[in-house]
């Protein structure tokens, strides 16, 4: 193998990753939204399809909230004074964060929603308890 | 189980924490999947309960368009003064009815009726 071509191989399958990646991350994200404004009037999710205009505002208003979710977990980090603390603090505060963002967007709490969503969180951030705390 | 607090070895506090989150692509990539999926469904609710204008067919019922996918219109009988959009749906292809007249107009914000 030729020198660097290791290197040059792994950029490659990286740059694949990021072209065929965002696409699908951003139609997924648009779908999503799709799905949320229609199933409010009740329209079967199999009518719903992408449209790439309702993409840019879909990003945007993610990109804001997970400005103020990444600034929120730097300053935990910041402030705590241990793994544990920083761990806790982050899992409720993320959970608390992305309660108040959907209580404020739908203005109803779907608690079975909230309670999967906690659930999840929990597994997300298992892997760092795990790391940091054994 | 007994949980051992470790502190970061280097300089600042937690940089190994900092470094995990930065460097952990899966993570970041899962955390981004749940959060994006979950906002941006949350946000199309939010809208849909927010808009004020819609495109009408006009006649007898009239109808309210609440989604246009490509060539296909998805919309709905609705009653105007109390604004509630009745769960039966008509579907119009825009390539079979070319001609179709539309008026945005503003009735919202429209809800099911309960």
């Amino acid at each position: 193998m030729a020198p660097g071509a290791e290197t040059l191989g792994r950029t490659r399958s990286s740059e694949a990753v990021v072209i065929a990646g965002v696409p699908a991350f951003v139609s997924l994200l648009t779908y999503s939204y799709e799905y949320g404004f229609a199933s409010t009037f009740a329209v079967p999710w199999r009518l719903v399809s992408v449209t790439w205009a309702m993409a840019f505002t879909v990003c945007a208003y993610l990109v804001v909230v997970l400005f103020f979710w990444w600034l929120g977990v730097q300053t935990i980090l910041l402030l705590s004074r241990s793994s544990l603390v920083a761990y806790s603090s982050i899992w409720w505060g993320s959970t608390l964060f992305f309660f108040l963002v959907e209580f404020y967007l739908r203005k109803q709490t779907d608690f079975l929603i909230f309670a999967a969503g906690t659930a999840l969180s929990a597994v997300l951030y298992y892997p760092m308890a795990c790391h940091f705390l054994s | 189980m007994v949980f051992q607090m470790k502190e970061a070895k280097g300089g600042r506090p937690f940089e190994d924490v900092r470094n995990w989150l930065t460097s952990g692509p899966t993570f970041l990539m899962a955390i981004l999947l749940f959060v994006g999926i979950s906002i941006s469904r949350d946000l199309g609710s939010f809208e849909a309960s927010r808009q004020v204008e819609f495109y009408v067919v006009p006649g007898s019922p009239e109808t309210v368009v609440l989604g246009m996918y490509g060539d296909t219109i998805v919309s709905a009988h609705f009653e105007r003064n109390t604004k509630t959009v009745r769960k039966d749906f008509v579907i119009v292809k825009l390539s079979a009815n070319p001609a179709l007249n539309l008026r945005l107009e503003q009735i919202g914000p429209l809800h099911l009726p309960k």
